[in-house]
């Protein structure tokens, strides 16, 4: 069964040491009878986070976790789940050599990123003989799936990326699965920068059912968001108006189409896929990771 | 790069039109063919070619709600990006969405003047101003002539390209023209007219009405099994 990976996220933060130990039998029910639910701590801020599939989605264990567990949290603002990948081939050659005494540290990895849209990570070893010895290939993957978890653009997760080794060279004293694993780390962010990077955001499938009347209005309403209308139905008195719209326009969507058509407009939401941020909505986010980096320091 | 591969490798291209657009502007076009033949298929194809040259497509459908047209476009480009193996064909059909814009009617609540409401909707707030309008689903009869002439003002007024869908009946006869009857209440309009006719296993793609361009033509052929156009190798007679 294809489980999608979440596109919004929540910190919550219990009210009192009553609400925490219900708050976490909540999240442990939640996350075992709803896949697309998920739930973690950020390992810097130490707040839970929760993520879900949409702003109503993750408002509605908030919810139940008050009704049905009396757990009472107070939530942050929602966060867009970007992510970020590569558009082009880079090729990389790095050598990670430390000596500190006694046996140091050494390993070379050579070849190339490149973007992929054949799967969120392809690790390609095409290394032949025994430039980079086999017990070293599996740190050399993971090296390189570790630095997948935080992009070095914007520290958003890095997806749709093909890996490839083909040459290398090391030490019969001084190798080992770290120096390969430090090796891969490094050759990645040697290469990533070159391969110009870009970020993701999700795109939501919007469908609005509307009056006639409103049509117009309801279409202005998406263009300002910028949302890209599919197309338009019409029904007699109602229309469907069914458009692409990033996520991140979405949030108090539902309040903003009821004062824009008299409550008479109602709409639904799902995931659809990522799509490239335009360069200045990009250099928005990249501020706003910067002041929230600058505050959390 | 992609785009220029797309166009160049387009079969529509070798009909022997000039002008990129088949249309002049302002001009009527028509697919004819009965029910199942193709025309939605042909008439997709015209409109893929049209947005890969960064022209904007209204596609107003009489028959289908929008997630149906929205699959034809998606599997015909799929399609054409296979048989001419080009890739990276996410980040194409990505660039080439918003240049195209579905509307759908039932056929009873359509008319000239709520299409022309909806199309001030959104032109006057920047969101679509098309080039070239396809409308799938127009009952052609005796009564559709007023809807033909209203039709054709809009499109000269906005300087734009209309094409139809014109569904004929086994039993209709063509004239000395070779137009079949469906379309004749309103033949003067329509500058182009090609007839979809099966042919054993092939569907071929015969102009009944083509302005003046040169002869002989490459005869097109929609291939059955993937509903592309391709060129066939006899030549017209």
């Amino acid at each position: 069964m294809y489980v999608p990976d979440p596109v919004i996220s929540l910190a919550i933060e219990p009210k009192d040491n009553k609400a925490q130990i219900n708050m976490s039998k909540a999240l442990q029910r939640f996350t075992k009878e709803d896949p697309t639910f998920r739930c973690h701590v950020d390992a810097e801020t130490n707040e839970t986070i929760i993520e879900g599939m949409g702003e109503l989605h993750l408002d509605v264990y908030v919810e139940r976790m008050r009704r049905e567990y009396d757990a009472e949290v107070t939530t942050g603002n929602p966060r867009v789940a970007y992510r970020e990948t590569i558009t082009q081939r880079a090729d990389f050659n790095y050598i990670h050599k430390k000596q500190t005494g006694g046996s140091g540290q050494y390993g070379r990895i050579a070849g190339y990123i490149e973007p992929t849209a054949e799967g969120d990570f392809i690790f390609d070893n095409q290394i032949t003989g025994g430039a980079i010895p086999t017990q070293y290939i599996p740190a050399c993957e993971k090296g390189f799936r570790q630095s997948l978890a935080k992009g070095p653009k914007l520290e958003f997760p890095i997806t749709g990326i093909k890996v490839a080794i083909n040459d290398g060279a090391y030490h019969a004293v001084d190798s080992s699965d770290m120096a390969f694993q430090a090796a891969a780390r490094g050759a990645f962010r040697e290469a990533y920068l070159r391969a110009k990077p870009v970020v993701h955001e999700p795109i939501m499938k919007v469908v609005i059912e509307s009056p006639t009347e409103f049509q117009g209005a309801v279409m202005g309403l998406l263009n300002q968001r910028r949302g890209m209308i599919v197309g338009a139905q019409d029904e007699g008195h109602m229309c469907v108006v069914e458009a692409q719209v990033p996520l991140g326009e979405m949030f108090g969507f539902s309040t903003v189409l009821r004062s824009a058509t008299q409550g008479k407009a109602q709409f639904t939401m799902e995931f659809a896929l990522y799509r490239q941020v335009p360069q200045s909505i990009a250099e928005k986010i990249a501020e706003d990771m910067a002041a929230k980096k600058k505050n959390a320091a | 790069m992609l785009k220029k591969d797309l166009i160049l490798r387009n079969p529509l291209r070798q009909m022997g039109y000039e002008n990129d657009d088949i249309l002049p502007e302002g001009g009527f076009g028509a697919v004819l063919a009965r029910a199942g033949v193709g025309k939605t298929a042909l008439l997709v194809q015209l409109a893929l070619n049209t947005m890969l040259r960064g022209k904007k497509v209204l596609h107003v459908s009489l028959l289908d709600p929008v997630n149906k047209v929205d699959l034809w476009y998606r599997e015909l480009f799929r399609r054409l990006a296979v048989q001419y193996q080009i890739g990276q064909i996410r980040t194409l059909w990505e660039d080439m969405l918003p240049l195209r814009f579905i509307m759908t009617f039932k056929v009873e609540g359509f008319s000239v003047p709520r299409l022309q409401e909806r199309l001030n909707d959104i032109m006057e707030q920047g969101i679509f101003s098309p080039d070239m309008i396809i409308v799938d689903g127009l009952i052609f009869d005796d009564t559709s002539k007023p809807v033909l002439d209203a039709l054709k003002e809009m499109v000269e007024k906005q300087g734009l390209r209309a094409w139809f869908t014109v569904n004929i009946h086994r039993q209709v006869k063509a004239d000395a023209d070779g137009l079949p009857k469906p379309l004749l209440p309103a033949d003067e309009l329509f500058d182009v007219a090609l007839l979809l006719v099966t042919e054993g296993n092939e569907m071929h793609i015969r102009d009944l009405k083509t302005g003046d361009i040169p002869s002989p033509r490459p005869v097109l052929i929609l291939d059955p099994a993937t509903m592309l156009i391709k060129e066939n190798v006899a030549v017209a007679s």
